[in-house]
């Protein structure tokens, strides 16, 4: 009888092990980085990758969607935003759109990523329009920063979401000549909403 | 268009220097090297365990995962997954595993619309020539060329090369086909056993743009990208970037974990000689390697020479050694063309001993007779004389009798290649051993 495709490869891969046992390594010793800030250390790496920060300390009264769109249009007066804090991005057109604000989860100060989950994002079926944006604003809560990955990674186990992404500063390539060039295919700006 | 011949030592310098800007920034590497290193060798030692558990994981997820045992059965389901779709343009964002694989002309041949959209990869598509590097693929190219090309294929400005000028004119350009493409085709960085999903690290956005926008999801895998768990992949995502350009991550790191409602993920793991590298005991590291690229940019030969001069899709101290399990006829050469300087072994972020596997299959190339007749007949005879100290001692004093006698014309001519472009050295009056013997006859008086 004629072997799949995936017998073939495990038992050759059973046949190249046979006899060898090699044991996971010790991790203790492994020095995890302890920042004395973590938030700012977060946002210098956010700044240090092209992308800017912001902190929107919530004016009394005001409630937190309000003073967000308010603090979105100063910044970018005049500009069509889809607005998917509170509602998930499938309630809009998955077509390019010059700015779009989204809730991040939590913040890793190594390297100044965001953690965006589908989970915020509804059922995920709109997700490219983190990348169809041209201007991408992640909200996220001050206090919720970790330190390094290795945190960031025990922290999203429990994800059950389709997708997620550690979204770092804006796009950029080097590609040509080794220029940097901020704002390739995806989002030419990227700024961090702390509140 | 003349290619860029590529002296590719400035860019890769600064590649180099990145890498040391971005390393020294956290945890002292060599602790995180050995963890990497561990982490990978455990994983190659169980990876049939760790594949199946993978597939289970992503099977429940609702991915559907597929098996290649070599190229042209990868090639195959791909085009099985497209035709079966209706889909006529694929989007497809980097992956060495496909330029292995062939996969661009196969498709192409089979009447698919094949847009690369890294830019670095759009370029050479648009020039149609390999990559020349496993992370910058045009880093052979000067901004002027890129120019010419854009003006002359996309209709950009004469005579402006201001790089970002260019990307902008290639995000216009690559945008459409995003919308209008029927599948999106990626690679996979890692792939983690524990949740079945698949890493994707990027920078541009048309990775996860070709990923997440059109309706179909096809994901490439060599078998060794599998980690157990999401602890064992935050140690890599670490890692990667800071290895591969200095920085601390990749603009995108996603995690793709099974489709999205109306849409398709589908997972191909492919074999195509890895498992034959795993039973190898002096190569099975190599399968530890994570495509960073920083064996290639600290390689004093790599720098001079480029990446097209190696005739193999991966270039460098990592593919001079895949390259001759893959056709050792056609490159039996390029584990000559190596110092054997150990950078590469030194800078590589999982500790593959990529110097002395290349050194070791200098070995298996003579072993298995492919060294050239002329070489082996050379090298044999030099094995007779240093065999035998006397003939390498007379032979020496002879030759120092004799050789700055011979006419210039003798040896220095069209007759002799080794004379192109080198001058035959003078010979020293007496032996290194001469001389030693002589200072402590000398002191002892």
């Amino acid at each position: 009888m004629k072997m799949s495709d995936r017998d073939k490869i495990l038992s050759a891969i059973r046949q190249a092990n046979q006899g060898l046992e090699i044991d996971r390594p010790a991790s203790e010793g492994v020095e995890i980085l302890a920042f004395k800030e973590p938030l700012a250390q977060a946002c210098r790496m956010v700044e240090a990758v092209g992308g800017e920060v912001v902190r929107f300390d919530r004016p009394t009264g005001f409630d937190m969607e309000t003073g967000l769109r308010e603090l979105v249009e100063q910044m970018r007066p005049g500009c069509e935003v889809f607005f998917a804090i509170n509602r998930g991005m499938d309630d809009f057109e998955r077509r390019p759109v010059e700015v779009l604000v989204v809730a991040g989860s939590f913040l890793v100060a190594e390297n100044g990523a965001v953690w965006v989950n589908s989970g915020q994002t509804g059922s995920a079926s709109n997700r490219s329009l983190l990348f169809l944006a041209e201007h991408l604003m992640l909200v996220v809560g001050s206090a919720n920063v970790v330190g390094t990955m290795h945190e960031a990674c025990k922290r999203i186990r429990g994800d059950q979401s389709a997708y997620g992404t550690f979204i770092s500063g804006p796009s950029k390539t080097a590609d040509i000549e080794q220029a940097l060039v901020i704002g390739a295919q995806g989002p030419r700006r990227m700024t961090l909403i702390l509140t | 268009m003349t290619p860029y011949v590529g002296d590719l030592d400035a860019p890769a310098t600064l590649q180099r220097l990145l890498r040391v800007d971005g390393v020294f920034h956290f945890a002292p590497p060599p602790m995180l090297r050995e963890l990497a290193a561990g982490i990978k060798a455990h994983t190659l030692g169980h990876l049939d365990h760790y594949l199946e558990e993978f597939e289970r994981a992503a099977t429940a997820n609702g991915a559907i995962v597929h098996w290649a045992s070599d190229a042209k059965r990868h090639n195959e389901l791909v085009l099985e997954i497209l035709r079966s779709r209706g889909v006529t343009k694929l989007v497809k964002s980097k992956s060495m595993l496909t330029e292995e694989c062939g996969l661009n002309p196969y498709l192409e041949l089979n009447g698919i619309e094949v847009i690369d959209t890294d830019l670095g990869e759009r370029i050479i598509q648009l020039r149609q020539e390999p990559p020349s590097h496993i992370v910058l693929p045009a880093i052979h190219l000067k901004r002027g060329d890129v120019g010419d090309l854009f003006r002359e294929q996309l209709g950009t400005e004469a005579g402006n090369d201001d790089p970002t000028y260019l990307t902008n004119q290639a995000r216009r350009h690559l945008r459409n086909h995003f919308l209008t493409a029927g599948a999106g085709l990626s690679g996979v960085n890692f792939a983690v056993a524990e949740t079945g999903g698949i890493i994707l690290c990027t920078n541009e956005g048309n990775g996860d743009l070709g990923a997440t926008y059109p309706p179909v999801h096809i994901a490439c895998m060599g078998i060794e990208k599998v980690l157990p768990t999401l602890d064992d992949l935050a140690v890599f995502l670490r890692m990667l970037a800071r290895s591969a350009t200095g920085q601390p991550a990749t603009a995108y790191t996603s995690h793709f974990r099974g489709p999205v409602p109306g849409s398709e993920l589908h997972i191909i793991i492919v074999d195509n000689g890895r498992t034959e590298i795993l039973s190898k005991p002096a190569y099975r590291s190599s399968l530890q390697c994570i495509r960073c690229g920083a064996c290639l940019n600290t390689c004093p030969v790599y720098r001079r020479s480029g990446g097209h001069s190696y005739g193999y899709p991966i270039p460098g101290p990592i593919g001079s050694i895949l390259a001759p399990h893959r056709d050792d006829r056609r490159h039996k050469s390029l584990p000559y063309a190596s110092t054997l300087c150990g950078s590469c072994s030194n800078v590589c972020p999982v500790k593959v001993n990529l110097h002395e596997q290349i050194l070791h299959w200098r070995q298996d190339l003579v072993a298995s007779g492919r060294l050239p007749i002329f070489k082996r007949l050379i090298m044999w005879k030099l094995g007779e004389i240093m065999n035998h100290r006397w003939l390498y001692d007379t032979g020496g004093w002879l030759l120092r009798k004799t050789a700055n006698r011979i006419p210039r014309s003798l040896i220095t001519n069209r007759l002799n290649p080794w004379t192109r472009g080198r001058e035959m050295p003078r010979f020293p009056a007496h032996s290194f051993k001469e001389l030693a013997k002589k200072r402590k006859h000398d002191e002892n008086e």
